[in-house]
């Protein structure tokens, strides 16, 4: 297992340095120059050469990158151009109320989508399996920020159940506001992902419940229950681990959305304001950390599969 | 965000197109056979149909200019002069939605033509040519680690919000999946004996893959496109909706939702129908796309 980790870490090094090279180069591609935000329009060219200079910007790239990246190697960000504080602070900020957000939809998305995903195979074709495609097609098809307007129509404006608008810190204003102001968005960003697992659960277990062993199972007599969840069910997690993965993905990249519907003070918000003012630490951290962070979902996946499937040994 | 065409269960499959589809009547037979085979294969062929009318009919199917304000008139609730209301400088929102589908088809298709450029040629690359495997794929997993939204965000902070660049931000987002799709194929089909007979015939590389490899792999990749279509459509709305993607005035229906968020209170009829265009316009995608999968490969029946 050791084994397997320190390889599979070692292989995520050139896709890491890749991120990064890709991450520098898509900002610094950028035609507009940061210093222009600092300035008036009409300074003089010395004094937009010293800003430059401040920002480190009158250097050649490959050492603008190396700067960069060596200083992330050890865990310093930067500072941001705009408001000249560590990207690091920025973040430390802006990543909890987006990794909450991500976490209550995962979980709302597992435990709605897993046993609806379920019982739709195991009663195919039943009434409550048309209810989950339903479920399922619109699900895939409905954009977050449209879900999120309605359910802002609905329980904050009628019926006045939930705030509209923005996020209680759990330290600041405790943990029951801070998950009242979680649910809807939880619900408009998981939505999307609970219909992917729900596909992806009933599929797997229609490929299990057509094994030849099931059939035995059936044949010796075991009570229906226990070859469904005992004997099916174990063989069928690998590809709703798989999914569960990819959700947590498509979750981060929807909150990015979701965080504006809701004005949530994550790092959507601060993405999207960063990119409107250039500010290139900022945007840069905030991709690799993101890419980060989906690089270990994949790898943390990859290691239960080992969990749930014994057959599979990592060294 | 439903923005991940990267579902497992479409893998890639080495399908016989024709299977199935093999009607007698007419030239047509066998395509109308695969687009109306089903139900909701049937329905989804008609909502994509519906919403390619609507983008190249505009003109006729508006009822009025979506981009003629009037202040007088504005933040109306839906009648019989606006059959969907109106929005906060006044324009008839039936109208904007209408147009707003040229937006999204406009984007989506072009998405699809250039992933589907891309991926195949990359795919093929990748999958043909062992020393290029390596390279290719660790750059489409790089571009895969970053989540959709966020890197097509980034690439148009870059190059500045205009729809061209919206459908190159989407292509380079969109294209590692496709061309992971294509090269799984390629990597099954090079096995195959047909493959060794071709080359045992002394076919060159180019004469294989043209002839024999790129056809192969359509099956699978018209049924990708489907998906990399509703995930383009869903994407230039969620990029519109944060600003990022097309600018008003002109109408999307995206940057028409981002424009409902701020009159949520007063005019909520703002909200309803570009969101129902998005949901029936992907929705129908994905029924013709799931159609298309089974028609090609009858093990994926039903999953």
């Amino acid at each position: 297992m050791t084994t397997f980790i320190v390889r599979r870490l070692v292989v995520t090094i050139p896709v890491v340095l890749m991120v990064g090279i890709a991450a520098f180069l898509l900002v610094h591609l950028t035609p507009g120059d940061p210093a222009d935000f600092f300035l008036d329009p009409d300074a003089p060219p010395e004094e937009i050469e010293r800003v430059r200079e401040r920002l480190g910007l009158d250097q050649p790239l490959p050492v603008q990158f190396v700067n960069w990246f060596g200083g992330v190697l050890q865990g310093d960000l930067g500072q941001s151009f705009h408001q000249d504080r560590p990207v690091i602070d920025m973040f430390a900020r802006a990543f909890p109320p987006t990794i909450y957000l991500t976490i209550t939809s995962l979980f709302l998305a597992v435990i709605l989508a897993v046993p609806i995903g379920i019982l739709s195979a195991i009663k195919q074709d039943s009434l409550l399996d048309r209810f989950a495609t339903v479920f399922v097609l619109i699900g895939v098809a409905t954009p977050n920020f449209w879900l999120g307007l309605l359910l802002i129509q609905l329980f904050a404006v009628q019926l006045g159940w939930m705030p509209a608008q923005g996020f209680v810190r759990p330290e600041e204003g405790g943990l029951a506001a801070s998950l009242r102001t979680l649910i809807l968005p939880s619900i408009a960003l998981g939505y999307s992902g609970a219909a992917l697992i729900a596909r992806m659960t009933r599929s797997g277990m229609l490929e299990v419940l057509r094994q030849d062993y099931v059939r035995t199972a059936r044949a010796k007599g075991i009570a229906e229950n226990r070859v469904n969840y005992v004997h099916a069910l174990r063989n069928a997690l690998n590809p709703i681990l798989t999914v569960i993965g990819l959700a947590v993905a498509s979750l981060i990249s929807g909150s990015l959305v979701v965080e504006l519907v809701f004005n949530f003070p994550g790092v959507g918000r601060l993405v999207v304001d960063s990119v409107f003012r250039r500010d290139y630490p900022v945007i840069q951290g905030s991709l690799l950390l993101i890419a980060g962070i989906t690089i270990f979902v994949n790898l943390v996946v990859d290691l239960l599969y080992a969990v749930t499937d014994p057959r599979i040994r990592y060294d | 965000m439903t923005d991940d065409p990267r579902a497992p269960d479409e893998a890639p499959v080495v399908a016989a197109p024709g299977r199935s589809v093999r009607g007698k009547r007419g030239l047509l037979a066998p395509v109308t056979g695969v687009l109306f085979r089903n139900q909701l294969t049937s329905i989804g062929t008609l909502l994509t149909l519906a919403i390619l009318v609507m983008a190249a009919f505009a003109p006729f199917l508006a009822t009025h200019d979506p981009l003629r304000t009037n202040v007088r008139n504005r933040l109306q609730a839906p009648s019989t002069e606006h059959w969907m209301g109106t929005d906060d400088a006044g324009r008839d929102i039936y109208s904007r939605a209408i147009y707003g589908a040229r937006v999204s088809v406009r984007v989506g298709y072009s998405v699809v033509v250039l992933t589907t450029l891309f991926g195949l040629t990359i795919g093929v690359a990748a999958g043909y040519y062992r020393w290029l495997d390596g390279l290719l794929m660790r750059i489409m997993d790089a571009l895969m680690a970053f989540p959709t939204i966020f890197l097509a965000i980034a690439i148009l902070a870059a190059l500045g919000p205009r729809e061209t660049n919206v459908i190159w931000a989407l292509t380079i987002t969109l294209t590692p999946s496709t061309a992971r799709i294509v090269r799984g194929v390629v990597l099954t089909l090079k096995e195959l004996d047909f493959i060794n007979a071709a080359r045992a015939l002394g076919a060159r590389d180019l004469r294989l893959l043209v002839r024999h490899v790129v056809p192969n792999s359509l099956a699978p990749l018209i049924v990708q496109s489907t998906f990399v279509l509703g995930v383009a459509i869903l994407s230039e709305a969620g990029l519109s909706f944060v600003g990022a993607g097309t600018q008003p005035p002109t109408p999307s229906w995206g940057n028409m939702l981002a424009d409902a968020k701020r009159y949520l209170f007063v005019a909520p009829w703002m909200s309803y129908f570009p969101g129902v265009f998005i949901v029936l316009g992907v929705l129908g995608l994905n029924l013709l796309g799931d159609g298309l999968r089974d028609a090609f490969d009858p093990r994926m029946r039903g999953r």
